[in-house]
């Protein structure tokens, strides 16, 4: 066999960025482009193991959730603050 | 005296479009002729690797597995020790289809006669001829109409045919829906190695497989192990 011609048969003088541009004009994965991966962020078990689904005032609910999107902190975790905060207010004889 | 290796893309973006079948029947064709054939399997299914290790696969035929990264290896790999390579690739618009063409002497593009595979092929075409112009060089490429129903001729069928036609892009052939296409896979092996006892038609499947693999013979530029039987 013809190692000249079946190589020049095989492997175009096209380089990688000119054969991802062509890709890219036309919708296509870009060879050497890799899927981004999604980052997601660590769960540290914190012991929030129960589930408690309660019906509730629409005016208790949209400030438990009105706290927890400002701080950006869990609604369990809103509601273990006021807790606290109950609990603190009793011992201080509030 | 041997003909060059040749590189064979067997592409288009559309899923189920019949590229693993066309890979089986043209290996099996072009080993039936004496030429050695590579399968390089970049689908992720490896619909072809598992048809190899089933084992009743012809030594003449080798296949490896490859994907983006490793594309060019895989093909280098397999013209050192065949005359053809032949690559399938996913079905979909991947990095490994690009690939394939860029490397490729020539593109064959799978189509159910169907108005997404049309379109699916459509664009696969378009890639073909960009990468063909960005590396001034042809790549000569093809249809290939899959699991054509053989009594069938629907107006749907012949406005896919139309739309194909207006593109100027040449139709290789059709790979009409036989048992014996369907058993290449149950059976894991070629056609002319499937039992005639329990596969039907395999007469008509061979005499596609014969037209296919000219037409394929005179797309590669290099009359590769062309029969003469039929134009």
């Amino acid at each position: 066999m013809n190692e000249e011609l079946k190589r020049r048969n095989l492997f175009p003088a096209l380089p990688e960025d000119a054969i991802a541009a062509v890709a890219a004009r036309h919708g296509f994965a870009e060879p050497g482009s890799s899927t981004p991966q999604i980052v997601r962020r660590q769960r540290q078990p914190i012991g929030r193991n129960f589930q408690l689904n309660v019906k509730l005032r629409r005016e208790t609910r949209d400030a438990i959730f009105e706290e927890a999107n400002a701080r950006n902190v869990p609604v369990a975790q809103v509601i273990e603050e006021a807790i606290e905060a109950k609990r603190g207010a009793s011992d201080a004889g509030v | 005296m041997p003909a060059p290796g040749v590189c064979l893309a067997i592409a288009n973006c559309k899923g189920g479009s019949g590229k693993s079948t066309a890979a089986v029947i043209l290996a099996g064709e072009y080993m039936a002729r004496g030429a050695r054939v590579h399968l390089v399997d970049a689908d992720p299914r490896r619909r072809l690797s598992r048809w190899a290790e089933a084992g009743m696969k012809p030594a003449a035929i080798t296949v490896s597995e490859a994907n983006a990264n490793t594309m060019r290896e895989a093909i280098a790999a397999g013209l050192d020790k065949a005359d053809l390579v032949i690559v399938d690739v996913e079905g979909s618009q991947n990095a490994a289809l690009t690939l394939a063409v860029a490397y490729a002497s020539a593109a064959l593009i799978p189509a159910n006669i169907s108005p997404p595979d049309v379109e699916d092929a459509l664009a696969t075409v378009s890639l073909v001829r960009d990468m063909a112009d960005a590396a001034r060089r042809t790549i000569p490429h093809g249809i290939l109409w899959s699991c054509v129903p053989a009594a069938i001729r629907s107006r749907e069928m012949l406005s896919c045919e139309l739309a194909i036609d207006q593109a100027l892009i040449p139709v290789l052939g059709r790979v009409y829906q036989r048992a014996a296409f369907s058993a290449l896979f149950s059976f894991s092996t070629v056609l002319d190695q499937l039992p005639a006892s329990q596969v039907s038609g395999l007469d008509k499947a061979k005499a596609d497989a014969v037209k296919l693999t000219d037409a394929v013979s005179m797309l590669v530029g290099a009359n590769l192990f062309y029969s003469g039987v039929a134009a």
